[in-house]
């Protein structure tokens, strides 16, 4: 084993493998099981900090104009994201609203918030407190942000009014379909483990 | 170069699940908790109580999809006269209306999906307990397939508040939402929580840690 090369355990399957962690864009999978190890990205930090930055801004966006409009003869109602989540605890479903509201608005909006916090204290070396804490609790909420999930109840919300009424798309959905399009994005350039090891060093 | 490669586990090693951390396995005292250093997640060389959570979690999934398919998850009120809808009824209606590639989409999310992720749990589970010949690699596989496709269940909730904040006109057409739906949702979280609990290296050990 040479100096540059790193032992990692696979999560899937445990078993050790050597990988280099500074292979530039470097990808490595588990040679038994074949899991994704190590995917040494480039320019993470500078790509995702461009993404968040753009998906806090549109999520305050999303957040704040209608998604979709409804007119039948006479009558008109619009709907943003919260106004669905107030409705249903409204309706006694409290349990249900709570979780509508953790998982399409707090928590897609902590992980963007979260993200840049992180992303703009490694970019310009400014040593934030608590870093290491906040980008476990996002390793740990991750799995329960749903934009995409929202996004195709959107569509199929759509479809099935377009039989009793007139629905038209507000601002909100566009910058709602953006921010789903720019998480996507930042699974996709985020690095963890060169995250995680920057933060070590510094901690 | 034919010698047999070890595992964490066997090299007395442990590695973060949350950061990937490689630490020494040292015999710590009962009831003490070992952190990572890094991230600060508690070590452990598998998940906790792995196959007992997982059974727990998928048999409180399957107790709950009783009364998710059979209670109204919504009501539609059309000219003062309401028809609740189940889940099932709700598809239905979708493929008579002729929305069938709606429809389809529903059926997904909201039957196959949930149905499916509790069936896979069910075989992993046996499949580790009595030590299937299962290839292990697909085994690993169909583990990540029915983790990723948990949450799109959570369709049929998202759209039952989309449309209660929209169609509100009174007389004229009224959405309201069932306790059905809290049901369901908690079917989805209980078994998204079960795929969590499961450990994949379980698949993969050559001696029955677990026991």
């Amino acid at each position: 084993m040479t100096p540059r090369q790193q032992l990692v355990a696979c999560r899937d399957c445990d078993l050790i493998n050597t990988i280099n962690p500074h292979a530039y864009g470097e990808r490595f999978q588990c040679t038994r099981c074949g899991s994704l190890l190590r995917h040494n990205k480039i320019n993470s930090i500078e790509r995702s900090l461009a993404l968040v930055t753009a998906g806090l801004i549109l999520f305050l966006v999303a957040c704040s104009y209608p998604i979709l409009s409804l007119k039948v003869v006479g009558a008109a109602t619009s709907n943003t994201l919260i106004t669905g989540v107030i409705d249903l605890y409204h309706y006694g479903l409290k349990d249900c609203s709570l979780m509508v509201f953790f998982m399409t608005i707090l928590i897609p909006f902590v992980k963007f918030a979260m993200i840049f916090y992180i992303l703009t204290s490694l970019r310009w070396n400014l040593y934030l407190p608590k870093r290491l804490l906040i980008f476990r609790v996002y390793h740990i909420i991750d799995t329960w942000g749903m934009l995409e999930v929202y996004m195709l109840a959107i569509i199929v919300a759509m479809v099935k009014l377009t039989d009793f009424a007139t629905v038209s798309i507000g601002i909100g959905l566009y910058a709602f379909i953006a921010c789903m399009v720019i998480s996507f994005s930042i699974s996709a350039t985020l690095d963890p483990h060169l995250i995680w090891e920057r933060l070590e060093a510094n901690p | 170069m034919n010698r047999r490669r070890l595992t964490a586990k066997e090299a007395s090693l442990v590695s973060c699940h949350l950061c990937g951390k490689l630490f020494r396995d040292t015999p710590a005292p009962k009831r003490v908790k070992r952190r990572c250093t890094r991230c600060g997640a508690t070590l452990h060389s598998r998940k906790p109580e792995s196959l007992a959570r997982t059974w727990a979690l998928v048999i409180t999934g399957l107790i709950l999809y009783i009364p998710a398919n059979l209670y109204p998850i919504m009501t539609v009120t059309q000219m003062g006269r309401g028809t609740p809808d189940t889940i099932l009824s709700g598809i239905v209606a979708l493929f008579n209306s002729g929305l069938w590639s709606i429809g389809v989409i529903v059926f997904t999310a909201s039957i196959l999906i949930p149905v499916l992720k509790l069936v896979v749990m069910v075989l992993l589970l046996l499949s580790v307990h009595f030590r299937w010949r299962w290839p292990r690699r697909q085994r690993t596989l169909v583990y990540k397939i029915v983790e990723y496709i948990g949450k799109w269940s959570m369709l049929d909730i998202f759209m039952i508040s989309i449309l209660v904040a929209l169609v509100k006109l009174g007389f004229l057409l009224n959405i309201t939402p069932n306790k059905g739906a809290s049901a369901f949702a908690a079917v989805v979280i209980v078994t998204m929580f079960a795929a969590m609990s499961f450990d994949t290296r379980l698949i993969w050990d050559r001696k029955n840690y677990h026991e």
